[in-house]
């Protein structure tokens, strides 16, 4: 501005940004003094403690990771590939008029270059050797040639009654024969062969090759587990069925996979299968049991249902069944299966299949807890091709959203998974371990915080404050019901403190209860002493309070002081500091 | 033989002070002025109130106030000047007292000032004697807002005497009106001097004029119903004896009498007492009647025409000390008040010119019509070390 200005405006306006900054400052301060006060930082050292070791259940936060995984992780069931090729040793085991085919068929599958034209002609010198046909169709399917390898292993079953004898000794209790025998493996193999060119080529229904092994092995396989008839290595959850001449190693065909290509295939045949009462009442009957496992009191409850419905989901409820063997065992040791059993799980338990009174919260409960447990085996086993290890991954970061597992105790486990994604979805996964890290530290953080504790959730970047948000909702309802066994104070306390956390959020239902047990006045104080904005009004209204006081003063005084001043002087000062009007004073 | 003029009255007199108004700008007889030539003013007797003089009677003019008894009386080094010269119509020396009708003219320039009032204007009204310097005031104040602060203002022609307001003084029976500021809606209202001799106590006396009427109000009654300020002029150069103690008492007296009319009109709308004229219904009503709630600015006018002792003191000393009926007529009717010197001529009274640069107007000036912390309440001044020592 120019022209004379008024002496005290040297002063004033500093003044009045000094005041202005005196009752900013004061504001912050009744702000942060409020709020702090009303927080759980505030509460006594017990219950701090308390709290701070509360068990916080990661209801919202789980809703929030599953957004993070709902598109690009949806998993897909899994195949066991067809078993590695025989070992020249078979040979040896073979009856004599087989071995000249067989050495001549394993010359071939060394010799490399295009074997599988060349095994044809032994297969064809001697169709009903069931090895030779075994050395051939692997051979046929490794070259992604599954029709022809179907019609190879067909074929040599119809040339020999040899496979139907082996399975019918074999499904007799207490029955000598073991996984490992030359002839059963033998049996064995190609029929998971042909399932698999089956299920590959979709050609034929393949659970017909499947199911005609199945009942062996699992007779064979309880054999083992229960320390019966064992023949080499101990008892182990996943019974290698090593191939004929072969020693029992990683990459043997085992019982798994048989069930896993099993349930696999009731499920691609989903809506066209269908089985007669019979087979129906002796597939899904149980025996009663004291303690049943999750997995059977959800079969034992869907099976009423589909058979009101006229069978309409049959093709699952046969794989539900499936899994529910394998896992009556014990809890797969085989990431594929695991894998592929917690995706029945999920769809049959999906709110739209199994409502409220067939999925009781416990079965629900009970349920998680299996999910979780067959999660962990799929984690830590990874036993996956290469090919299937992209989508097992992307599927099992999904999985990992919705489970309760302890991520830190997998992390290394996890770190592995990260490196069969694409970067994008790795830093999904990324997220999900930083989130299971900041869930262990942040009941601690909110009861407790450190001066210069870094946020546990500061590494979720654009996420951070949507998971926030999850994870003080999941801590509010575990103080609400730890505070539901409190005296009344300490419960008005932790109420208020748990609506300044949720600010302008929903209140969970937990929270909601506590609060009905005041009357309605200590309610409109509770939630008004636990509203942030509305200290933030009260500091506003301090501040203001406090700059106007000081504005008045600074007016006041400015205004005493001008009156000692001649206004007529001053731009008279003015004045003589600039050329005058000739005759001007 | 009449052997001198007053400047003041227009009166041929032969004695100093003038023997009817008591200012003491009496000077000698110019080549060409006859004393017979004027048109000599008719004084009507005093008659008790209520009804105004009916017949026109000559009095004898009352007999000069004693010597002056003090030595520093003020002296201005100039003689004094009316505020500009004054084109159409000329003025009459000294305008025979109105009869009470004249009062009740319509008032020009009202309904056009009333107009912005409606759109939302606050009135600053500006009190003074005729050619205290009134008009020139505001249009100082214009000037100076230009030239210092460089805001121009629109100026308001054909509103005064047919020329520019800086050229002259209202035109008698008119007011003259200029925005002063609009951002913050304020208009100044300068009515012409007349209204306000009119309402004036000691001229009303001194002609024996009957009791003024509500009428008297009427140029000012819009305007104190939507007032942001008041301005009194003082002219210092107009004295009643220069050697007299209090050589501005009239000017005192009649701003005194202003100023509680304004409070009276602002707080107590309707209220009347039954039976009595205005002017006791004022002095009986304006004591219970809140202070006046807006600012009043008090300026003494043609200010480089007055000693240095004077305009370079503390002009809320020098009201204590020389106009103490005016400073107690703040005190009792106003909260917030301020004195000051101010000049926005410049020269000989009779070929004055206007100052490019006036002085002691600005700064005044804002602090009437934009003080930055106007909205906050404000202590009285008297709280503030303006009242009596």
């Amino acid at each position: 501005m120019s022209g004379p200005r008024r002496p005290d405006d040297r002063w004033v306006w500093p003044a009045v940004a000094a005041a202005t900054l005196v009752a900013a400052i004061v504001g912050v301060i009744v702000y942060v003094t409020s709020t702090r006060n009303r927080s759980f930082a505030a509460l006594g050292e017990t219950p701090r403690e308390q709290l701070a070791a509360v068990d916080v259940q990661p209801v919202a936060i789980a809703a929030v990771e599953q957004e993070w995984v709902a598109d690009g992780f949806e998993p897909q069931y899994l195949v066991a590939p067809v078993g590695p090729q025989p070992c020249p040793a078979a040979v040896d085991l073979a009856p004599p008029n087989e071995q000249a085919a067989l050495r001549q068929a394993f010359a071939i599958v060394q010799g490399g270059g295009d074997s599988a034209e060349e095994l044809a002609v032994v297969t064809d010198a001697q169709p009903s050797n069931l090895l030779v046909a075994l050395i051939h169709a692997t051979a046929l399917v490794r070259a992604e040639r599954f029709i022809e390898a179907e019609r190879v292993i067909t074929q040599a079953f119809d040339r020999t009654t040899t496979d139907e004898t082996i399975i019918a000794a074999a499904r007799v209790r207490g029955s000598k024969v073991d996984l490992d025998d030359y002839g059963f493996s033998t049996v064995i193999h190609l029929h998971h062969a042909l399932g698999y060119a089956r299920l590959q080529s979709a050609a034929d229904p393949p659970w017909k090759s499947l199911k005609n092994v199945i009942g062996s092995v699992e007779q064979l396989s309880r054999q083992r587990l229960l320390g019966g008839a064992t023949r080499g290595g101990g008892a182990a959850s996943r019974l290698p069925i090593a191939a004929p001449g072969c020693p029992p190693g990683g990459d043997s065909l085992s019982s798994y996979d048989l069930f896993n290509n099993l349930i696999v295939g009731y499920i691609r045949a989903r809506g066209k299968y269908s089985d007669t009462d019979r087979n129906r009442q002796r597939e899904f009957f149980r025996e009663p049991r004291t303690y049943p496992r999750p997995l059977r009191l959800l079969l034992l409850a869907q099976h009423p249902r589909e058979k009101a419905s006229d069978w309409k989901n049959e093709a699952e409820l046969w794989a539900l069944s499936n899994a529910e063997r394998v896992v009556d065992i014990r809890h797969p040791d085989d990431a594929r299966l695991a894998f592929n059993i917690i995706q029945l799980i999920d769809w049959w338990s999906a709110p739209e299949r199994c409502p409220n009174d067939v999925c009781t919260e416990e079965l629900r409960t009970q349920l998680r807890a299996e999910r979780d447990l067959l999660l962990e085996r799929a984690l830590r086993r990874r036993n996956v091709t290469e090919e299937q290890r992209a989508v097992f991954a992307a599927g099992a970061v999904r999985m990992l959203a919705q489970s309760s597992l302890d991520r830190a105790k997998l992390e290394s486990d996890l770190q592995q998974l990260r490196g069969w994604l694409p970067a994008q979805k790795a830093a999904t996964l990324d997220d999900l371990m930083a989130s299971g890290r900041a869930r262990m530290a942040m009941a601690k953080w909110l009861v407790d915080p450190a001066e210069d504790a870094e946020e546990p959730y500061g590494k979720l970047g654009r996420r951070a404050e949507r998971w926030r948000e999850a994870a003080v909702r999941d801590f509010a309802a575990a103080a609400a019901t730890w505070a539901g066994a409190r005296p009344p104070t300490e419960r008005r306390q932790v109420l208020v403190a748990i609506r300044q956390l949720l600010g302008s959020g929903d209140a969970p239902p937990v929270v909601t209860a506590l609060e009905q047990q005041f009357s309605s006045t200590q309610r409109l104080r509770i939630r008004m002493t636990g509203w942030k904005a509305w200290w933030a009004l009260v500091a506003f209204a301090a501040a203001l309070a406090l700059w106007l006081v000081l504005m008045w003063i600074i007016a006041q005084v400015r205004e005493a002081l001008s009156l000692r001043e001649s206004f007529y002087n001053v731009e008279l000062e003015h004045l003589r500091g600039r050329p005058r009007d000739p005759g001007g004073r | 033989m009449n052997n001198f003029k007053c400047d003041n009255c227009g009166r041929f007199v032969d004695d100093v002070p003038c023997p009817f108004c008591q200012s003491t700008k009496v000077r000698p007889l110019r080549p060409g002025e006859v004393p017979g030539a004027e048109e000599r003013a008719v004084i009507v007797a005093p008659k008790p109130a209520p009804k105004p003089p009916a017949a026109e009677k000559a009095t004898e003019p009352p007999p000069p106030p004693p010597p002056p008894p003090r030595a520093e009386a003020p002296q201005p080094e100039s003689p004094p000047r009316a505020e500009a010269p004054r084109p159409e119509p000329p003025r009459r020396p000294a305008p025979p007292p109105p009869p009470a009708q004249a009062a009740r003219k319509q008032v020009v320039g009202l309904d056009e000032f009333n107009a912005l009032l409606k759109a939302g204007f606050q009135a600053v009204v500006i009190c003074g004697q005729s050619r205290s310097g009134k008009s020139e005031i505001a249009t100082g104040f214009t000037r100076a807002n230009t030239v210092f602060r460089g805001r121009s203002q629109v100026g308001m022609a054909g509103m005064q005497s047919g020329s520019l307001h800086v050229a002259g003084g209202t035109t008698p029976g008119h007011v003259w009106f200029e925005v002063a500021n609009t951002r913050r809606k304020r208009v100044f209202l300068d009515p012409s001097g007349e209204f306000f001799r009119n309402l004036s106590p000691t001229y009303r006396q001194q002609w024996g004029l009957g009791d003024i009427t509500e009428e008297y109000f009427d140029f000012v009654r819009s305007a104190i119903a939507r007032l942001a300020g008041v301005i009194l002029v003082v002219d210092l150069t107009s004295t009643v004896d220069a050697f007299n103690d209090a050589p501005w008492r009239n000017q005192e007296i009649d701003l005194d009498f202003d100023l509680a009319a304004i409070r009276w009109m602002r707080h107590d709308k309707d209220a009347r007492i039954e039976g009595l004229s205005v002017e006791r219904n004022i002095a009986a009503r304006v004591p219970s009647l809140r202070k006046l709630d807006v600012p009043v600015l008090v300026l003494f006018s043609k200010a480089d025409l007055l000693p240095d002792e004077y305009s370079y003191s503390n002009p809320l000393d020098f009201a204590r000390n020389r106009l103490p009926h005016l400073h107690a007529s703040l005190l009792t009717h106003a909260r917030r008040f301020r004195f000051e010197f101010a000049h926005t001529m410049l020269g000989d009274p009779d070929h004055a010119r206007r100052e490019t640069r006036p002085c002691g107007v600005l700064l005044s000036m804002e602090w009437l019509l934009s003080d930055p912390f106007r909205w906050l309440p404000s202590l009285p001044t008297r709280w503030l070390g303006g009242g009596q020592r």
